[in-house]
């Protein structure tokens, strides 16, 4: 057992924020030591990825490893994303992202970007050839927050964009209540950690139909996680359409 | 063109927040990735951009198509335009179309004989040297076993090179089978009007342009009596003129007639005598011609190769007759004269009734 504040990892090995910290720092023996233990929920990953029984000698679990070894070095208590769940993400969308490279067929995956070595984290992302650039790692760490924090409600990309309003006044009133969720800092908050949309309170604040705050309140709750994330782009969308209806 | 952010990239589909803040399925594109801001294509935006790339390529294909279809109809209207007009006088006679790859487009015939041994579909089609021989060949298996003259004569624009080489060639080199017994005679105009005169004269092109000459030289042959006159006579109108090219004396009208001919009166109105005006050998066959004798002389010395003399076939004859037709002369240089003057038709009439002017030059002696 591993010291430490501990977090829970989907297999139930656990493994704290702190520990993490200092593998990141240069503590390579430590390091060493997470990845073993983490073999066996990396593998159950891999196994939920590419539909495979035995995935030892699979190019998949290798592109896992490496992408856990790569969440290790990127991840920031800061973020308030718990190490698994960070982790596990940044191992789905690189299998995600080897999967298509080999259905296009277009490129094959040269183990010897694998190959990290006594290359530091940093000195990867600092050259050129890497592929890895820190706009890249910045988006891609905002959207991961996005990802988790709608996890925590329940919610996925992939039914909000099934349920999300096609008419136009409706998503202006979503943006109006995620507008207000998002300024509210103490609301939204409250909001993120109870895991539960104040309906009643967002009602009463702009005077409108709770039915209907109910009815869109997973849209609202992700407009309002976007309003609040680093995604200035995206942030950008949303203003420019509320400057087009107040005019 | 819509525009998005990549929000998450699944193996079946990426999802984009779009800039009219909507949430979109797209299919996983090569090379994207997470927070990129890609272009969506929407239906609308793919009419577009087709009706974009459409629209010139249409124009274009429509402009390629006017471009072939102008070319093909103009090349279509050129073949089937007339390039011009070949008669062939035979007596029957006929007068093909041709068009400008010089193929018989149309046969008409001139007279009722003509018609009567004309089957038009047998030469349409057919160069104007095949359809020539075919209706010589055609003569000749229908009883003109004779024919002693033939003439071609054509209406061509004045550009044209390959017509004019064709005749060339073909009075160069027709007529010399073994056995032939028959003068091809070539001539040819670049006036245009020929031909429209010719048709409203009811004549061939030949025979408007023998007309047209006569009328150059002040001869007999007009539009009605040319008709009923033989060939042999009325290509000895030619000889006088001696070339093939007839232009001259209907484009440059005024120089050809204004030009006076000083035996065209003692030569009329007979076409031997014609003949005689025309050519050397023949000055001396005009019986007013007072340095007679010495053209005789100049005949006898003229070599027979003279293409124009061996053309007409009354020359052939012509110096042996016109020898004792100076002798004649000399004895009684008045009468002849006389007789020529005065009685112009009866010497015409003499040598139309007579197939050589063999026969006739003895009735003159007589």
């Amino acid at each position: 057992m591993l010291p430490g504040r501990m977090t829970d990892v989907p297999n139930g090995q656990p493994i704290s924020d702190e520990l993490v910290i200092r593998a990141q720092q240069g503590d390579s023996q430590l390091r060493e030591k997470i990845i073993e233990s983490c073999v066996p929920w990396i593998k159950k990953i891999v196994r939920k990825h590419a539909y495979m029984i035995s995935v030892d000698n699979s190019d998949e679990y290798s592109l896992a490893l490496e992408a856990f070894n790569t969440a290790i070095d990127r991840f920031s208590p800061a973020k308030k994303i718990p190490f698994p769940s960070y982790a596990s993400i940044i191992i789905r969308n690189k299998l995600i992202d080897w999967s298509r490279l080999k259905s296009t067929g277009r490129r094959e995956q040269s183990f010897s970007d694998m190959d990290i070595g006594a290359t530091p984290y940093e000195d990867r992302i600092e050259d050129t050839r890497s592929g890895i650039a820190f706009a890249d790692i910045e988006s891609e760490d905002s959207m991961i927050a996005v990802e988790y924090q709608l996890s925590r409600f329940g919610l996925s990309m992939g039914k909000l964009a099934d349920h999300f309003p096609k008419q136009r006044n409706t998503l202006l009133f979503c943006v109006q209540m995620a507008r207000m969720l998002a300024n509210d800092k103490q609301m939204f908050d409250k909001a993120m950690e109870t895991c539960r949309l104040p309906v009643s309170e967002l009602a009463r604040k702009k005077d409108a139909s709770v039915k209907m705050i109910d009815k869109h309140r997973s849209c609202i709750i992700f407009l309002a996680i976007l309003l609040q994330s680093d995604l200035f782009l995206i942030r950008s969308y949303v203003a420019i359409l509320e400057k087009e209806a107040s005019q | 063109m819509n525009r998005g952010v990549v929000l998450s990239i699944d193996s079946a589909y990426a999802i984009v927040f779009t800039r009219d803040c909507h949430l979109v399925k797209i299919p996983p594109r090569q090379g994207l990735r997470l927070g990129q801001e890609v272009s969506l294509v929407t239906p609308k935006d793919k009419a577009h951009e087709r009706s974009h790339i459409l629209r010139p390529l249409v124009a274009i294909a429509a402009a390629l198509f006017a471009i072939v279809a102008g070319v093909l109809i103009s090349q279509s209207i050129l073949a089937t335009r007339t390039y011009a007009v070949l008669s062939v006088d035979v007596n029957p006679s006929l007068q093909f179309s041709l068009n400008q790859d010089l193929l018989v487009m149309d046969v008409d015939a001139l007279n009722e004989d003509a018609s009567r041994l004309l089957i038009k579909e047998d030469y349409k089609g057919l160069t104007w040297q095949e359809a020539v021989d075919k209706w010589v060949i055609c003569l000749q298996e229908n009883g003109y076993d004779e024919i002693a003259d033939v003439l071609v004569s054509a209406v061509m624009p004045e550009k044209d090179t390959a017509l004019k080489t064709q005749l060339m060639v073909f009075k160069e080199t027709a007529g010399e089978g073994e056995g032939s017994q028959m003068q091809f005679h070539v001539i040819y105009s670049n006036d245009g009007g020929v031909s429209e005169t010719a048709k409203k004269n009811g004549l061939s092109v030949g025979m408007q342009m023998i007309v047209n000459q006569s009328a150059a030289q002040n001869g007999p042959w007009t539009a009605d009596n040319v008709k009923a006159a033989s060939l042999g006579e009325l290509v000895s109108v030619l000889a006088q003129n001696g070339e093939m090219d007839q232009t001259q004396v209907t484009v440059n009208k005024p120089d050809s007639s204004g030009t006076p001919d000083p035996h065209s009166t003692s030569s009329r109105p007979s076409g031997s005598d014609q003949n005689a005006s025309g050519t050397k050998e023949t000055k001396s066959s005009i019986p007013s011609n007072s340095n007679g004798s010495k053209d005789t002389d100049a005949t006898k010395d003229t070599p027979p190769s003279n293409s124009n003399a061996t053309t007409i076939p009354s020359n052939s004859n012509g110096s042996k007759e016109t020898t004792e037709a100076t002798e004649t002369e000399e004895t009684t240089p008045s009468t002849s004269a006389t007789t020529k003057e005065t009685k112009p038709s009866t010497s015409a009439t003499t040598e139309k009734s007579i197939p050589s002017n063999s026969n006739g030059s003895k009735e003159t002696k007589k």
